[in-house]
């Protein structure tokens, strides 16, 4: 399952006490249904905060956000955090494993969040396809940097979203980790056929996305 | 700058100091938990030293000689030849009465007492020789004897500063005792054979020997103790031997000042011990929260501590900062509250007034006095302070100082899993020494002991109900309890997790709560005792001491002023047991000689079966209807804690002595009292007719209104003084002004201990708060709405709430239910409900105190996860 992106003509600014920063201004842009794009750009520029808008955990002070035929901006908070529930999957760079579930508990939890039945059932499919059929029971205290991710990945996609957002993905992995990490992303994603938005740094990462585009004061530029 | 530099003690301190007020706010909950426990240890161990000091200082004063010999007949002049061939001797006749006050006005209008009230009393009729130690103090300063003389007629007496309150009079007035009217010539400051519970059985009033006949109280038959003191400079145990084989029937119950000292001490350090342990088990559970609130400010250290490590600063001198922050933090709350619990314990002896009048010394003794009484406790608060704080603290301490420093080139510095094994090792080490001044420090080590075994089986217990509970939770996870609910996932996860607040939870909140339990049980079966007392079919008024000669005249009497009053009279023999199956209780006693002599000086209180108004609850055997046969051993039902002293069962013979008879015996019933609602204690029951050769005396209750039973009390005190007389309402309300004053007391323990607990339930709320607001923002970044993420949060306070109520009303019965029953003899097993609703009300309270700020402070806000990284 797959959905169409689609950013027009955002402004979003935030306050400060040392007066407004805009973070975006203007900007815009669009991804097809099932393909990739990488964010890139410097510390500061709006990576993190158009992810924020793309998930609906952000309002733009103008523009609109189109998820397939969703309107964001149209959505009431408790909408968009069952919209959330089952078409958005998100990887974060520090993880954000619940550490009192165990790998199990927190790949079943969005199936849970979701009231989808066979929860354990899937996530335990989902967790034997990033390779941890084997860590099922185990803390996130107890896995590695690579496996915490591998987990997180599980998460993000064991609902089967259409929409998957990684936020610098391999940010906080050793480069023979994170490459693996990355591969088994685009692997599930490939198979999910789900559209992928990647914020990253690392340029190699960005190269494996069929579109990128760079940010800088608040602007949006193809690359 | 070099290591050695920093190295420099004077560095490390100001470090130490600097680097703790930054985060002093962070460590509040680890002082006042600490505050409050030592509060409490410093201000129950200071009571004890003062009350032991005061109290042991002189127990011959207390005893009133060396010896004491307790008789209810004079002794024979052969007997008092022996005695005073050995010391001095001196004698004080005691019996119980009624005692009315009544004004000067009033006395004039004769026959009209009806505003007297009459109170029990104690009347003491010392002889020349007393006191034979410590000196009686009256106001106004005259002798005894001249207070107590005849003058214009009337009698003197002098009594007790708390009787005269009672009565409404004061010196001059007049008081009626039997048949003579006294004026009360003054008060007794300072009495040193007080009895210790003079209050509840009887204040003391003193008159002279040749005023006691005027009462015509006395008479043959009358109740009246013979207590004769001797006052000898031999050594006790061979006057004892001595005085054993020159009267080898002795039926006189003889003390020396040694074993009184030795029984009173032994109490007193069992009730201080009790009171000790609770403190120390106060300052056990605020160290939970000494744990949490160290974890939590050294968490903030970790960057701190890293850095230190990186700018060169080598192990010793990281260790010794952060023991130093924790022996400075554990001083402050060892003095503060330390002279906190002084101050108290000052403040309640200053209230006693002179009940605990400490001896006098003289300035050097004075000196060692404030330092044995109020130095030492101090100095001890101190320490045990700071082991409570080492101990608590070094298991997170040692994780924090095992960080490795390069966690800040990846951003976090995170503590060690587990602590290093020297660490370990010196943790167990402080906790056995810390266990070992505890018990050392204990006036009962035995009990300290004991409640060490106990702490160790529930502590055991507890761990493996945790465990129990970890394993059922997991089950219920994977059986599919939580699918497609997260909030049952999330609540089941919450109690199995690493770092669960389960343990926490039940240690502290459960803890306190066994102890609100414990005394709700207690309290509510006490109370019920009282109400169930009441009944519409229950006497107005109970009466000892009826010679039989008596019975006609005070039935008629108290028919005439209430004709509706119905009299039930049952005979009373005091009796001495002499043999138990045929053999004489001095033989079957032969090698203990201190419980020989106290069996052949008890006296049994015995009546019949038939007509007895107590409910007697039969133990073992059966009873009988059938009366005495001649010359056969009569059926007798003995009451159970008599029984089990001695060792008798059913089948077993015993034989009494009374008024110059014996009574034999057998025993086909063991019987157990209702406690609390007992009126006349009969050690013994026997079949109709074994007494009746005996009968001099009964007890009764009359069956009336308790203002009909005021009239009957007045009439019985002017016509038939002799009669001692209690009504039910006032015995209820004596009663209930004691049970509140014991309410009062185990509610304020209950209190303390709680506010320990709420302490330490903050600190694990506070570490629980911040879990649950992340978890909160990434559940609503995952798509969980906020009224599920609430649904949520109310579940996992829930199940803990449930679960620290379920162990709180089970332990806390555990505990009550024994009590009750061995200590009052009342069934508080159906009371579990009251227990249960107290806990549940009370844990409620609290998870939900813990829960709403959180829910308040639940401003989700997922981007700082996003901005986080």
């Amino acid at each position: 399952m797959s959905t169409s992106v689609e950013m027009s003509g955002i402004h979003l600014i935030y306050p400060t006490q040392s007066g407004a920063v805009v973070v975006l201004n203007n900007a815009s842009l669009k991804v097809p249904p099932g393909e990739t794009l990488a964010i890139t750009g410097p510390s500061g520029s709006g990576k993190t905060s158009l992810l924020l808008l793309l998930s609906g955990l952000e309002r733009p002070d103008k523009g609109e956000v189109l998820i397939g035929n969703q309107r964001l901006g149209d959505m009431d908070s408790g909408a968009l955090a069952d919209w959330r529930s089952k078409h958005l999957g998100i990887i974060f760079q520090s993880f954000h494993l619940l550490p009192g579930l165990s790998a199990l508990g927190n790949v079943s939890l969005p199936l849970e969040i979701a009231g989808q039945a066979h929860a354990r059932e899937q996530a335990i499919a989902m967790l034997e396809a990033v390779g941890l059929g084997h860590r099922l029971q185990h803390y996130p205290a107890q896995l590695s940097g690579g496996e915490q991710q591998r987990v997180a990945i599980a998460r993000a996609l064991v609902h089967q979203p259409s929409l998957l957002l990684g936020d610098e993905p391999t940010g906080n992995l050793d480069q023979e980790t994170g490459e693996k990490a990355l591969s088994l992303l685009f692997d599930l994603h490939n198979k999910s056929k789900s559209t992928l938005v990647l914020v990253t740094h690392d340029e190699d990462v960005a190269k494996r996305c069929q579109h990128r585009v760079r940010m800088d004061g608040g602007h949006l530029y193809d690359v | 700058m070099t290591s050695e530099t920093f190295a420099r003690p004077f560095w490390m301190l100001t470090f130490a100091i600097s680097d703790l007020r930054s985060r002093i706010s962070a460590l509040k909950v680890f002082l006042a938990c600490l505050i409050l426990g030592v509060t409490l240890v410093a201000a129950t161990a200071s009571l004890y030293r003062v009350i032991e000091q005061s109290l042991l200082a002189d127990t011959r004063t207390l005893l009133g000689g060396d010896v004491e010999l307790e008789a209810s007949e004079p002794l024979p002049d052969n007997v008092l030849a022996w005695v005073r061939a050995t010391g001095r001797l001196s004698l004080v006749r005691e019996l119980n009465t009624m005692v009315g006050g009544r004004t000067a006005s009033a006395a004039d209008e004769a026959g009209d007492d009806s505003s007297t009230r009459f109170v029990r009393a104690k009347i003491l009729i010392p002889d020349v020789a007393y006191p034979l130690y410590g000196e009686l103090q009256l106001t106004p300063d005259q002798p005894l004897a001249e207070l107590t003389a005849l003058k214009d007629d009337l009698w003197g007496a002098i009594i007790d500063p708390l009787l005269a309150e009672r009565l409404g009079q004061s010196i001059g007035d007049q008081i009626q005792i039997g048949a003579a009217t006294f004026r009360l010539n003054g008060l007794i400051q300072a009495q040193p054979d007080r009895s210790l519970n003079a209050n509840w059985r009887g204040l003391p009033i003193m008159i002279s020997e040749a005023a006691a006949e005027a009462t015509g109280l006395i008479r043959p038959g009358s109740r009246v103790d013979y207590e004769y003191r001797v006052q000898t400079d031999r050594n006790l145990d061979v006057w004892l031997d001595e005085f054993e084989q020159a009267f080898p029937d002795t039926r006189w119950d003889t003390t020396t000042f040694a074993e009184r000292s030795e029984r009173l001490s032994e109490r007193l350090d069992q009730i201080a011990t009790a009171f000790i342990l609770i403190a120390f088990t106060t300052l056990f559970i605020g160290g939970l929260g000494v744990a949490n609130s160290i974890h939590a400010y050294l968490d903030e250290k970790l960057g701190t501590i890293a850095t230190l490590q990186t700018l060169g600063l080598r192990r010793g001198p990281l260790v010794a900062i952060y023991l130093l922050q924790i022996s400075l933090l554990g001083s402050l709350a060892g003095i503060i509250g330390g002279a906190i619990g002084l101050a108290l314990s000052a403040a309640a002896i200053g209230l006693a007034g002179d009940a605990f009048a400490l001896p006098e010394s003289g300035d050097a003794g004075g000196a060692g006095q404030w330092i044995a009484l109020w130095l030492v406790p101090l100095l001890l608060s101190w320490l045990f302070a700071v082991l409570t704080a080492y101990i608590f603290a070094l298991p997170a301490l040692a994780k924090a100082l095992a960080a490795s420093p390069a966690g800040l080139f990846r951003g976090r510095v995170q503590a060690a899993s587990h602590e290093p094994r020297g660490w370990r090792i010196a943790s167990y080490l402080l906790l056995a020494v810390y266990i070992a001044a505890t018990l050392l420090w204990l006036p009962s080590p035995q009990l300290g002991f004991l409640f060490l075994l106990v702490v160790i089986l529930l502590w055991s217990l507890l761990e493996g109900l945790i465990k129990g509970l970890q394993r059922v939770a997991r089950a219920l996870e994977d059986r599919g309890f939580a699918d497609r609910n997260f909030a049952h996932r999330l609540a089941l996860a919450n109690l199995h997790r690493p770092d669960s607040p389960l343990r926490a939870t039940l240690l502290s909140l459960g803890t306190a709560l066994t102890l609100v339990v414990a005394c709700t049980l207690l309290v509510g079966t006490l109370l019920r005792a009282l109400e169930s007392t009441i009944p519409a079919e229950a006497p107005a008024l109970i009466l000892y001491e009826v010679f039989s000669d008596q019975i006609d005249s005070l039935e008629s009497g108290l028919e005439a002023l209430d004709p509706a009053s119905r009299i039930e009279l049952l005979p009373m023999v005091r009796g001495r047991l002499v043999a138990i199956n045929n053999e004489s209780i001095a033989n079957v006693l032969v090698n203990n000689s201190q419980a020989r002599r106290e069996a052949m000086g008890d006296e049994y209180k015995l009546s019949y079966l038939s007509g007895n108004p107590e409910d007697l609850k039969l133990v073992s055997g059966s009873w009988w209807l059938s009366p005495a046969p001649e010359g056969e051993p009569a059926f007798m039902a003995m009451e159970d804690r008599e029984a089990n002293q001695l060792g008798l069962t059913v089948g077993d013979r015993v034989k009494f002595q009374a008024e110059g008879q014996t009574i034999a015996a057998e025993i086909r019933a063991i019987y157990q009292q209702k406690g609390l609602q007992t009126r006349f204690w009969f050690e013994g029951v026997l079949q109709d007719g074994a007494l009746d050769d005996l009968i001099g005396r009964h007890v009764g209750v009359v069956y009336q209104t308790d203002a009909a039973a005021k009239t009957s009390q007045q009439w019985l005190a002017r016509n038939i003084p002799n009669v001692i007389t209690l009504r039910t309402a006032d015995w209820l309300e004596t009663a209930g002004n004691l049970l509140n004053k014991a309410a009062a007391g185990l509610a304020t323990v209950a209190l303390v201990s709680l506010t320990s607990s709420l302490l330490v339930l903050s600190s694990v709320v506070s570490v629980s708060r911040r879990r649950q607001l992340y978890e909160a923002n990434l559940l609503h970044c995952l798509g969980a709405r906020h009224q599920a993420i609430r649904q949520s949060m109310l579940l996992e306070t829930g199940l803990l709430t449930l679960l620290s109520t379920v162990f709180a009303t089970a332990l806390g019965a555990l505990i009550a239910l024994p009590l009750a029953s061995m200590l009052l003899k009342l069934p508080a097993g159906d009371l579990w409900w009251l227990g249960a609703l107290v806990a549940s009300a009370v844990s409620s309270l609290a998870m939900l105190a813990g829960l709403l700020p959180t829910l308040r402070a639940l401003r989700l806000n997922p981007a700082l996860l996003l901005r986080e990284g």
